[in-house]
């Protein structure tokens, strides 16, 4: 169904997927003085990040919808305000709810052309959604995870430095099935130290852009092998405050300014 | 159980999800509502709201959680001044539309930390408001209180190992600026108005469950320190108090977060309605 650009409010939230995997959503028409035939799908980072960020992606859904694009922006199976328990989430089914959420605003905004962006976690399984058939215009990838045992590196040294700073109560000795407040069965664990972007498929797009501001050289090689692929690719740095794992502290929300900027730029040169 | 995304209030910009149980428990007039904790939107730190409304769904009771105005994805009002202001409106907004909604006309709210905040202003001013759990709320330093810190503080050896390792690590367990800081500021009731308004609290008949955790254990360390804050002012067979010394401020574990849900849903089960 077509929703005319100024006939709803700012959002609007629903839920969408099967009666089995009811998927949370908040759909961003455009707000501005552009109406784009096109959408944009913002995916979440994990969970252990996925709070921190959550005001950051409310603003970058704002200002994409400003720029003119219908945002979708959801919350994966098992995850924020979708069905089902953090214990049972798999990334292989987030994968699989990535391609949920981009036929869904196909069919709630009326149009063809959807971009994603994936932030960290959300990054690595955009590009795997790609890969697995999602068509997409362009692919954002938004600090992304490349080394699944490095990031979980990052994670462990988090809970380890947050057990450190507990005086009340007295900090218990680590569990091995939960991770910064978050169910993480060992089978997650296994799923998430897999991921490996320097190797794996970029998957398809017309487009890729990698966006953040952390100093990784494997972005490089990633926009390499993507550009070798045929995909237009691009490496920005950008000079926000780097706050997420093993850099700040768990509870610290992040707002960052200049990456949103860039990656609106970058989706607007790119489907004006 | 089932789940609603729901948009309501002024311009439709509250935004929240509608647990609905799948059999109503028989003649219940009563829903729940949860609002924000500290800068974590209506899912609350880890998924801790989400959990706790769909076991309460799960007892027979509808549960609203939304974003109050200006956090997580609702829109700011303008019609209101002050943060208390605010919350209040956006709470009465909230049981307006569960009225007509779903045709209850008494709620039971429940803040944790600095979702206290709202929870016990509309406490104090909506007579609908008929229960209210209060989760690391409000506390204030009595004499009981200095006695047993000052006397249980020394023999707490882990905090004297913790303390040698960060020094031995150059780290400094101090408050640190951030952007949390910049847009976040809350408005607390000093002790006599917090008693007062407990008092005219209970004396309309709600009930009021206060719950602590060991990570408050610095500015709150018996159950007695709510009466003794209170200072015989209420009503006290209207007032519950637990101290769950093991959960931290946040229930980081889920073993924590289950004992909450357990107390929660019990004690909203034992004030009937």
């Amino acid at each position: 169904m077509m929703i005319p650009a100024r006939a709803v409010p700012h959002t609007v939230p629903t839920f969408f997927g099967s009666a089995e995997r009811r998927l949370f959503g908040l759909y961003h028409a455009p707000s501005g003085d552009t109406v784009r035939a096109a959408g944009v799908v913002l995916c979440h980072p994990a969970p252990q990040e996925y709070s921190q960020t959550y005001w950051a992606f409310n603003k970058l859904a704002g200002m994409l919808a400003s720029a003119g694009f219908h945002v979708l922006r959801f919350d994966y199976g098992g995850t924020g305000d979708s069905s089902g328990e953090s214990a049972d989430a798999r990334l292989a089914q987030w994968v699989g709810d990535i391609g949920t959420a981009v036929q869904e605003l196909r069919d709630l905004a009326g149009v063809r052309r959807i971009s994603l962006v994936g932030m960290r976690v959300g990054a690595a399984l955009a590009a795997r959604a790609t890969a697995a058939g999602v068509r997409v215009r362009d692919l954002v990838l938004w600090e992304p995870v490349v080394s699944g045992p490095a990031y979980l590196a990052e994670l462990d040294a988090v809970e380890d430095r947050r057990l450190g700073l507990l005086n009340y109560p007295e900090p218990d000795t680590r569990l091995d099935d939960e991770l910064m407040g978050y169910a993480f069965p060992h089978a997650m664990r296994r799923e998430t130290a897999a991921i490996d972007l320097t190797t794996e498929s970029v998957g398809r797009a017309d487009r890729l852009l990698i966006v953040g501001a952390l100093d990784v050289p494997s972005w490089a090689t990633i926009a390499a092998r993507s550009a070798a692929a045929g995909i237009a690719a691009t490496v920005t740095r950008v000079p926000d405050p780097v706050l997420y794992a093993g850099v700040g502290h768990p509870s610290d929300t992040i707002l960052p300014h200049e990456a949103p900027l860039a990656i609106t730029a970058f989706l607007a040169r790119a489907n004006a | 159980m089932t789940e609603r995304a729901v948009a309501f209030g002024p311009r439709n910009g509250l935004i929240g999800v509608l647990t609905e149980p799948q059999v109503p428990a028989a003649g219940v007039r009563r829903a729940v509502i949860m609002s924000n904790i500290g800068m974590h939107h209506r899912v609350g730190p880890f998924r801790l709201y989400v959990e706790l409304a769909r076991r309460l769904a799960a007892s027979g009771l509808h549960v609203l959680r939304f974003d109050l105005s200006g956090m997580g994805d609702s829109l700011l009002r303008t019609d209101v001044v002050t943060t208390a202001e605010r919350a209040a409106a956006d709470l009465a907004d909230a049981m307006d539309w569960l009225q007509r909604e779903c045709g209850v006309g008494e709620f039971l709210l429940v803040g944790l930390c600095s979702g206290v905040d709202s929870t016990h202003a509309a406490a104090a001013r909506d007579e609908r408001v008929v229960g209210a759990v209060f989760i690391d709320g409000y506390s204030y330093p009595t004499p009981g209180y200095r006695i047993r810190h000052l006397t249980r503080r020394p023999l707490q050896a882990g905090r004297w190992v913790r303390f040698g390792q960060r020094l031995l690590r150059g780290e400094r367990r101090t408050a640190r600026a951030s952007d949390n800081a910049t847009v976040f500021a809350r408005e607390t009731p000093d002790r006599p108005q917090f008693a007062r308004d407990v008092g005219a609290m209970t004396a309309r008949g709600a009930r009021l469950l206060f719950i602590y955790t060991g990570g408050v254990y610095h500015r709150f360390n018996s159950p007695r320190q709510v009466h003794e804050m209170l200072a015989g002012a209420v009503r006290l067979d209207r007032i519950e108090v637990d101290l769950m010394r093991d959960a931290d401020h946040v229930f980081s574990r889920t073993e924590q977060r289950r004992a909450l849900y357990d107390r929660v849903v019990g004690w909203a089960a034992s004030i009937g309605g």
